[in-house]
């Protein structure tokens, strides 16, 4: 490391300055785009042995500071930001790890890079708009999975239209794109609890539309994974009121019988799971009961050959058993 | 992006979760190699697969078979990965029975130097073995087949059912939990490797993999041993198979063991593979997969779920309806409603010239229904239920009869049930206005 600084001196600020400069440059229809690419790299790397260190040296604190300072300042994290796909394959993977190093820094209990975003916000919608975009969807994402560990970060995100954007990110013809999205997704609707708890009370109508076109998606992995979702979120206890609103709707109710009967054995245990919560529900509505009642028989012929044995899972079994007596228990259809 | 990209010309490797097929790429004419993996044979979290592709997805070294693209096909995921025609380190075992301390010393090189990129990315192979090291065409070293299904094989051997061979196992791996070991399991594996190409086997795989599991973490490591073998290649195996993994050295310093720095410039690995392309030919060894490619998606009885949840229909409709569904016609029963309130004047299709009854293409409220049902059926259907649900026997007598009798009317009046069941439904109409 030392050699570095012998031969090319630079503050911390000029490192930054010089960063800014660099990547602004990079024009990858230009033959010298290598070049500056390589410039970037090599700030890049610098800045994070000031960061981490290296074999020789323990990282500074003032030095830290003073960086950080400097790309607050300079607004060095929008640019990186703003040119991630002109970067390099590595140097990506190096802005997403300056990223997390600063988010985790913090002063007297605050973490400036969270204020910094926060008034910067132009960043967080690029991370959100870039999730999409190959090569670099899967760093944005995880920058992004980085920021939204942060309640404030995570109450943006869920209130701007951008969000909704990752219903269609999730259906993203490119594999791991859409399932990085989903990973997103995920996290930003099961980490902060309570915030997550209001959001779902105040969008019950647009989230559900949402969420059930996924789980009728043909895609078989878009299709568990969401049903997977869906579950967490019923499972949490804040979530009470989407609960007890999802549980009351009958369009819901023939999504999940629907899932009962698919011919994937996953997608019916996963569909079991949801359908639970309807025959469990104290209270059921009237047209829940109906359609309930209607499919009575349909029902008992069901779950006494669902068979859950292979799954080596004593309590669904039990929970089977529990399902298939509260069934038995509703009254017959009307007779002539 | 999906199936149709892709020409599938046969199995070239099989795993417990997936077969591997070598296939044609219709876009850019190349040919590459797809793991095909069941997904729904599993119950595990799928999500630990996503995370190992999304991982595969960001290598980049030479060392390393590339990725190409994931897919999903019905119920299996399609990992499409850089073809090697060579084929394995292990195919070549199979041939040559083992290979020289030269060959042995440069395929080791290689894939230390794969290790080094994986091990700086914070990545543990975990399955280091000669059938997971393959051959270009051109006798380049690539790392295949880790994470992906180093993860499986992990919770599966956790949960005490199949489990790989584990003669490459580190002890660690053996005796700790998944989080108690690090790259250095992989420097353990690639010992045992080392002592696998030069002797034919890996050490103590004349025993039964189940048993000496955990006789690995007990026993002394193994040591290479005959005069065949330089001091080189002995020392170089002791320092990879040092029990302590904090003891054990990086695959950064081990590329500096004078048993790989000593490398001959030229070492004849594509005669080797062509000698066994050969062999393989001549024994006509062919590889089958474990699971047929199933590109039509088998069809499963479904349960025919009544979803009506208006209250205004009495029973006696809903199975109507329903049962229209069960008659062996193309017939969409919820279109009957839709057409209903409908203003349609087309129901002069419907009218049957040997009808006994006047077509209903006068009346206000039309109600076309398909002329392709039989009525007949409908209403023997119907009959057949309400029989069932008769309490006492000479209900179920009187109902017999009105079957009899009806299926004689309808001989004798031809178009006499279309007629009764379209007053029904009629009279539905107007009860839901």
């Amino acid at each position: 490391m030392s050699f570095l600084f012998k031969r090319n001196p630079r503050t911390p600020q000029e490192l930054i300055k010089n960063l800014n400069e660099s990547i602004e440059k990079i024009d990858l229809s230009n033959d010298n785009h290598r070049k500056y690419q390589d410039e970037c790299s090599k700030y890049l790397k610098q800045i994070k042995i000031i960061l981490h260190g290296d074999d020789e040296i323990e990282p500074q604190p003032d030095q830290i500071t003073l960086l950080a300072q400097e790309i607050y300042q300079t607004d060095c994290l929008y640019y990186l930001t703003k040119y991630l796909s002109n970067l390099d394959f590595d140097s990506r993977k190096d802005v997403a790890i300056l990223f997390s190093t600063l988010l985790r820094r913090k002063i007297s209990n605050k973490s400036p890079t969270v204020d910094y975003l926060i008034s910067k916000n132009e960043i967080l919608i690029l991370l959100m708009k870039n999730q999409e975009v190959q090569e670099i969807g899967l760093i944005c994402g995880s920058i992004l999975r980085d920021c939204i560990k942060f309640e404030i970060i995570n109450d943006f995100i869920l209130n701007n239209k951008y969000f909704w954007n990752y219903f269609n990110y999730v259906q993203n013809e490119i594999f791991e794109i859409a399932t990085d999205s989903f990973t997103t997704l995920h996290d930003l609707l099961t980490i902060h609890k309570k915030l997550v708890s209001e959001f779902l009370a105040d969008n019950y109508d647009y989230f559900t539309k949402n969420i059930n076109k996924l789980i009728q998606s043909k895609n078989y992995v878009t299709k568990r994974q969401s049903i997977r979702l869906l579950s967490e979120i019923v499972l949490t206890r804040s979530n009470q009121f989407f609960l007890n609103k999802y549980f009351d709707d009958t369009i819901n109710l023939k999504l999940i019988m629907m899932l009962l009967s698919d011919k994937s054995k996953n997608l019916q245990i996963e569909g079991f799971h949801i359908f639970k919560f309807f025959i469990a529900k104290p209270k059921k509505s009237q047209k829940i009961l109906d359609i309930l009642i209607k499919n009575k028989d349909n029902f008992i012929e069901f779950f006494e050959k669902f068979d859950l044995s292979s799954f080596n899972d004593s309590n669904s079994i039990d929970e089977k058993d529990y399902i298939l007596n509260e069934i038995k228990k509703l009254p017959d259809i009307e007779r002539l | 992006m999906g199936v149709q990209d892709y020409e599938i010309h046969g199995c070239v490797g099989k795993g417990t979760f997936g077969d591997v097929y070598k296939a044609n790429s219709i876009k850019d004419n190349s040919i590459v190699a797809i793991k095909v993996i069941h997904l729904d044979d599993t119950t595990e979290d799928i999500n630990v697969l996503i995370q190992e592709i999304q991982f595969l997805s960001g290598l980049r070294s030479s060392y390393i078979t590339k990725y190409l693209e994931t897919f999903i096909n019905g119920m299996s995921m399609w990992i499409v990965m850089e073809y090697c025609g060579g084929g394995s380190c292990g195919d070549l075992l199979k041939c040559h029975k083992k290979l020289n301390e030269e060959v042995t010393a440069y395929i080791i090189r290689d894939v230390l130097r794969g290790l080094v990129y994986l091990h700086g990315q914070k990545k543990v192979h975990r399955d280091i073995k000669s059938a997971n090291i393959l051959l270009t065409i051109d006798g380049k070293i690539k790392l295949a087949d880790f994470g992906v299904s180093g993860e499986i094989t992990m919770t599966q051997l956790k949960r005490n059912t199949f489990v790989g061979t584990p003669f490459w196992m580190a002890p660690e791996v053996i005796t700790r939990q998944k989080s108690g070991y690090n790259e250095k399991a992989d420097i353990w594996s690639t010992g045992i490797t080392t002592i696998e190409l030069v002797t034919g086997s890996p050490p103590l795989s004349e025993h039964n993999p189940l048993k000496i599991l955990f006789e690995i973490p007990k026993k002394k490591p193994p040591v290479l041993t005959g005069i065949q073998f330089s001091e080189n290649i002995k020392d170089f195996v002791k320092y990879c198979l040092i029990k302590d993994p904090t003891k054990r050295p990086s695959s950064s310093s081990l590329l500096h063991h004078k048993y790989v720095t000593n490398i001959k410039r030229h070492v004849n690995l594509i005669q080797l593979i062509e000698q066994k392309d050969k062999w393989y030919k001549k024994y006509h060894i062919t590889k089958k997969p474990k699971h047929e490619l199933n590109f039509e998606e088998s069809t499963s009885e479904k349960v025919h779920w009544n979803f009506d949840s208006t209250r205004k229909l009495s029973p006696m409709q809903q199975t109507l309806i329903e049962d229209l569904n069960n008659l062996h016609r193309p017939y969409q029963s919820h279109k009957v409603d839709e057409e209903m309130d409908a203003d349609s004047n087309s129901s002069s299709s419907n009218s049957i010239n040997n009808s006994a009854v006047t077509p209903t293409s006068k009346t206000p409220i039309s109600s076309p229904l398909p002329n392709n049902v039989n009525y007949n059926e409908v209403f023997k259907y119907c009959l057949e239920r309400v029989k069932l649900r008769a309490k006492s026997v000479e209900t179920r007598i009187t109902v017999n009869n009105l079957m009899n009798n009806i299926h004689q009317y309808e001989l004798d009046q031809p178009g006499l049930s279309e007629a009764i069941i379209e007053e029904i439904l009629k009279l539905d109409h107007l009860l839901q206005r």
